[in-house]
């Protein structure tokens, strides 16, 4: 086998292995240990540290779908978005997406107008002490 | 006679490769980080590399890039892409391409995320989906065929190199109780088991992919 068909084996099993991996974090045993690891602080992995690829991958989904879990609980969306990868991917981009304007449209609100006087607060602080 | 024994042997891998992401292990997998695996009633193990043998490996990536750099038949991926254009092949459009695809796969989530959002029905949401469906099927192939074209640079050689040295460097067998060294040399390795190489090289990929970016 050369190189290059090793290679594309090699991307095709990536899409089973994020598949798979998926399933791994969309699972009710890793949601509730998710949970309670973030709670009581322990580590869901034999390493604390330096982390592979494919934990980090991993630790990606478990938080990707403890978001999705919460919004189906909040009743925001129905769990008919678990029916598909491409509408769980889809309503978290959108999600992004919309989260990701309304905190810029935030930021831009907060803004002083252009004609707005600020107060010169700093005129008191180093003003000079009249002479006696 | 050769394609039917390479068809055989991609079957094989395939089959691994399904048994090796069944669920437990793959659960396994990532709370150890290390894999497990039987060939030919041997078992076998991929760790991740050891900081002494990161060093060694880039040592081996500098002495592995210089080589092929002064091997006049190796070229740097701009050179090929230049090479191409003047045979016929765009590589760069090939990415403008795939930009394009990729925007438009974007649009479409935003419309499906936001379908989902609004409680609309099954049908419009299929439509949406068709044609995320389209577009990655199309994004996939000029990606591959992408990959296929840049196969022969120089970067390209130096990953292949890299990832069969530190399968070499991080696989175990089992003798007795023990996990010992898989092979004693690099050429050892080199000369092994052809399908034990492929499987070997695509577990230790997942455990050191981060150590060998």
């Amino acid at each position: 086998m050369n190189p290059s068909s090793l290679e594309l084996n090699f991307n095709n099993s990536g899409d089973v292995l994020i598949h798979r991996v998926r399933q791994l974090a969309k699972s009710t045993h890793w949601q509730t240990l998710y949970s309670h690891a973030k709670e009581l602080h322990f580590s869901l992995f034999a390493n604390n540290v330096a982390f592979s690829e494919l934990q980090i991958l991993f630790l990606n989904y478990l938080g990707f779908y403890s978001a999705l879990n919460m919004d189906i609980a909040m009743g925001d969306i129905t769990d008919l978005v678990l029916e598909d990868e491409i509408y769980e991917d889809a309503y978290m981009y959108y999600k992004q997406k919309v989260d990701k304007k309304k905190v810029s449209e935030r930021g831009l609100n907060k803004q002083p107008h252009q004609d707005t006087q600020v107060p010169q607060s700093t005129q008191w602080v180093f003003k000079k002490p009249e002479k006696a | 006679m050769e394609n039917e024994k390479a068809e055989v042997e991609i079957a094989n891998l395939k089959k691994k490769i399904t048994e090796f992401l069944e669920i437990d292990k793959l659960a396994e997998m990532v709370t150890n980080n290390t894999i497990e695996f039987s060939y030919k009633d041997v078992s076998y193990r991929a760790t991740r590399p050891t900081y002494k043998q990161k060093q060694e490996l880039n040592e081996k990536r500098i002495t592995k890039f210089t080589e092929l750099m002064s091997d006049e038949k190796y070229m740097m991926e701009d050179t090929l892409i230049a090479l191409y254009l003047k045979k016929g092949v765009d590589i760069k459009d090939l990415d403008s391409k795939v930009t394009v695809l990729e925007k438009q796969k974007q649009d479409y989530m935003f419309k499906l995320g936001q379908a989902i959002k609004e409680g609309k029905s099954n049908n419009e949401l299929n439509a949406f989906k068709t044609e995320i469906q389209k577009i990655g099927e199309q994004h996939q192939e000029l990606t591959m065929k992408r990959a296929i074209y840049m196969d022969t640079s120089l970067e390209s050689q130096v990953s292949v190199f890299i990832y069969s040295y530190v399968t070499y460097l991080c696989m175990e067998k089992k003798a007795g109780d023990a996990w010992v060294k898989a092979y004693s040399s690099y050429e050892e390795f080199m000369n092994g088991d052809e399908a034990l190489i492929n499987l070997s090289v695509f577990y230790e990929s997942f455990l050191s992919r981060t150590e060998l970016q």
